[in-house]
């Protein structure tokens, strides 16, 4: 039910404005892509998705669309949900899959876990382990207890880089690995590959955990700040 | 024409105002001219014999009459604090609608026409009760409030109005209460908020405290009485610390300098005279702008970003014209700060241009702003389930589905929550309602909470059963319950708890402190012996000696007497290597990879 009557000329509508006069037709649940107007794949450029962002926030937003208040809270409440989602190379694929498959994939677990994302998470865990308690002691006068203290924040310091630098190039293979789909995709071979994106999805999943885990550890470190109660999500 | 709408920066020392005149932001005169500060409307209230005083002549009166002068009230905003003027109570919405009238007033004498509407800037870090108490405040003055926009957005209107092309913009936002940091994309007129932070309780004052604090330290070394308990003098200093504070920006010394500061006790005048270098007191301030750095890092890391991805950054509030700010922020960023924006006036400027976007004056920008805090529901246990997380460009709509726990249950408790913290308890209380269900099994019903967050940053929420259709809608309206003095009860408590089991406690802590010095120290006489002389040398090699030979114990004395000793032997040696871990780390600019 995705077409609708312009409430001007009447036309129906399959996208966000009537085809004949332009006119913002009634808000309906389209899918992200349609409603980007991008192409359905798992491979999508920042630049031209931005562009169409702006685009359509500059119509549909309720700042502009005065006029039709209501419809335009709608609309670019599904417009800002629809650029989130599709901006984000894991959340696109587990959206991707959903839409093709109509099974709501996959979160991390749900992929065989590899040797090397296991010894990755294990690295990462440990790391955190050390830096936790390390990081919340509270800070004392004596001069050499702060000397060790130093050597030891330079240990974390380039334990952190390491692990980073590991995650950052998985990730990087991740998206290469999109990229070949990608093409495998757009050459119409679809059905067999949901199960391959819904996979890259789930790395990228356990790769954006390691990140977070480490970007706030970072943080702690350069701020000289106990590690923050971990925001519940 | 539509009405104009007026531009708004409501400021915790300093407010300004603005509207947009042929595309170009034109910033509001006071009758009584420009402020020392530059901004126009000195947010200061005075309660005098001879009536209300409002701005810059409340200002100037302040020093004599510290008891009747109202400051900083922006801090109580969305608190249940009261001041107490002329045995009268003010609430802190009502001290900002005496200012917010002053400033429409002479709006109106400067445009020459009755001006209704305002949008009206706010921290980005204030919750929904200090934006609603910000609005109260507006409408109390007379003004209808269009929209409630964060600081830092505006100023990166005001820089981005005419700039062409997509950018990425970082804005800094130290004002004289709150720091606020905000990174922004625009292209094509669009202005979307990636990711804020910040703390509402850090800003100018608190460096105006820490100099005050240093100054009367200073008077007292030098002979005078203590006068942290005198407000007439404390107010005197308090002026003059801030003229330091401003001179020192563009100096590197000066003197603060009050004759006939106090008397001492048999009555005979004191003066204060003392000498003040730039770097003395960056030395009194560096602690408080350190504490920017958190927020700072926290906006790259929620942005996914590096700091080589930012492509500018604008500096924004008084205390940001000072060197040692700019430097700070230079240095965790690695980007000189740009140059040519008003810190002072950029704010009442980007509401001005937002205010002529509402009023369908200009249609060439729009601005999408984020709920700088994350919203959710409590659930079982006490835990705060996260429906829209920070961040989340507005308008938006989401919403999850909930089951019910226990059999028979008739109610459904909706609590709604705002913050980033785990239980409930810790986050702030937006409101609550029930949604009453038939009596089933547990786990039988199935309600969907939907959160809607307008264009307005209001939030509406919608309970709905999934088997019997019944819907609640529930507008969140503004709800009071920050009591400062709960929540330091509260972190009191916990700290307390902490300490119960402390003997244990105190003997494993003394041997992992050992433990790292007695490690420590052997890097550094590897490092650095050559450097020592020989009998400083053997003094740590004894105590260290006396060190192993303590650790495996569990005599609490006997290691804390062994870490004192290693303590004093190693003084100098932990200078060098200090000294060393420095050199080795400078040049390696900061921030993620």
């Amino acid at each position: 039910m995705t077409s609708a009557a312009c409430p001007k000329c009447n036309t129906p509508g399959e996208a966000v404005f009537c085809p004949r006069c332009d006119t913002l037709l009634p808000p309906r649940e389209l899918d992200h892509f349609t409603l980007l107007g991008a192409p359905r794949r798992p491979w999508l450029e920042e630049g031209p998705l931005k562009e169409a962002y702006h685009r359509l926030s500059m119509r549909l937003h309720p700042d502009h669309a005065r006029e039709r208040r209501e419809d335009a809270v709608v609309w670019s409440s599904h417009l800002n949900k629809a650029y989130a989602t599709l901006r984000d190379p894991r959340d696109r694929l587990q959206y991707l899959v959903s839409l093709e498959t109509g099974s709501n994939p996959l979160g991390p677990g749900t992929a065989p876990v590899t040797p090397d994302m296991m010894k990755l998470s294990l690295e990462v865990q440990k790391f955190c382990q050390a830096f936790d308690p390390w990081s919340s002691r509270p800070p004392r006068a004596s001069p050499m207890l702060a000397a060790g203290r130093a050597l030891e924040k330079a240990e974390h310091e380039k334990r952190l880089a390491t692990l980073q630098a590991a995650v950052a190039e998985r990730r990087r293979r991740v998206m290469e690995e999109i990229r070949a789909l990608d093409a495998r995709w757009t050459t119409g071979e679809r059905a067999p590959l949901g199960k391959k994106l819904a996979e890259q999805a789930s790395w990228l999943s356990y790769l954006n955990k390691f990140d977070s885990l480490l970007a706030e550890r970072l943080l702690a470190l350069r701020s000289g700040t106990p590690i923050a109660p971990e925001p519940f999500h | 024409m539509a009405q104009r709408i007026l531009g708004i920066d409501l400021g915790t020392s300093n407010s300004s105002a603005a509207v947009l005149r042929q595309g170009k932001p034109i910033t509001i005169p006071s009758r009584e001219g420009a402020s020392p500060s530059g901004k126009n409307f000195p947010s200061v209230i005075a309660f005098t014999p001879g009536g209300l005083l409002v701005g810059l002549s409340a200002l100037r009166q302040a020093a004599a009459n510290p008891q009747g002068t109202a400051t900083a009230f922006k801090r109580k905003m969305g608190s249940p604090h009261k001041y107490v003027f002329q045995g009268k109570e003010y609430a802190p919405e009502e001290l900002s609608s005496i200012l917010l009238r002053k400033i429409r007033e002479d709006a109106e004498t400067h445009l020459g026409e009755k001006v209704g509407k305002a949008v009206i800037t706010v921290p980005a870090y204030f919750n929904d009760s200090q934006r609603q108490a910000t609005k109260k405040a507006g409408e109390l003055a007379g003004l209808e409030v269009v929209r409630i926009i964060n600081e830092p957005t505006a100023a990166a209107l005001a820089y981005g109005l005419d700039k062409k092309g997509s950018h990425t913009v970082l804005v800094f936002d130290l004002g004289g209460g709150t720091l606020d940091v905000t990174l922004l994309e625009f292209g094509a007129g669009v202005f979307q908020v990636r990711a804020t932070s910040g703390d509402t309780q850090l800003g100018g004052t608190d460096m105006d405290r820490a100099l005050v604090d240093h100054l009367a330290g200073e008077f007292q070394k030098s002979g005078g009485a203590d006068i942290r308990g005198d407000p007439l003098a404390m107010a005197k200093l308090r002026e003059a610390a801030e003229q330091a504070k401003i001179i020192l920006s563009t100096e590197t010394r000066t003197g603060v300098n009050i004759p006939f500061f106090s008397r001492d006790p048999q009555g005979a005048p004191l003066h204060l005279k003392v000498p003040l270098t730039r770097e003395v007191m960056e030395g009194v301030l560096r602690p408080i702008v350190e504490r920017c750095r958190r927020p700072l890092l926290q906006v790259l890391a929620d942005a996914k970003m590096d700091p080589a991805g930012v492509e500018s950054v604008i500096l924004v509030g008084g205390p940001t014209r000072m060197p040692l700010v700019r430097r700070f922020v230079e240095g965790v960023l690695g980007k000189r700060p740009e140059e040519g924006i008003d810190p002072m006036e950029a704010v009442a400027q980007g509401a001005a241009i937002q205010g002529a976007v509402l009023s369908g004056e200009t249609g060439q920008v729009l601005l999408l702003d984020v709920t700088p805090l994350s919203l959710g529901i409590e659930t079982l246990g006490g835990l705060m389930n996260t429906i829209i997380p920070r961040n989340t460009t507005i308008p938006t709509k989401a919403g999850e589905l909930f089951t019910t726990a226990i059999s028979g249950q008739k109610h459904i408790l909706i609590h709604v929550l705002q913050g980033e913290r785990e239980m409930v308890r810790d986050n702030f209380s937006l409101g609550r309602f029930m949604f009453e269900v038939e009596p089933a099994p547990a786990g039988a019903h199935r309600v969907g909470v939907q959160f809607t967050i307008d264009e307005n940053g209001i939030l509406h929420v919608l309970a709905m059963d999934t088997r019997t259709g019944k819907r609640v809608d529930h507008t969140i309206q503004s709800v009071v319950n920050i009591e400062e003095e709960k929540v330091e009860k509260m972190v009191r408590e916990s700290l307390e708890h902490a300490m119960e089991d402390m003997k244990a406690r105190q003997t494993a802590e003394t041997r992992n402190e050992l433990d790292l010095m007695v490690r420590a120290t052997e890097t550094g006489l590897a490092d650095l012996e050559p450097r020592l002389s020989p009998s400083e040398g053997e003094t740590i090699r004894a105590s260290l000696a006396e060190a192993r030979a303590a650790l495996p114990t569990d005599d609490y004395t006997r290691l804390k007497n062994a870490r004192e000793r290693l303590d004093k032997s190693t003084q100098n040696l932990a200078r060098l290597m200090m000294d060393e871990i420095q050199k080795k780390t400078q040049g390696a600019p900061p921030g993620p990879k």
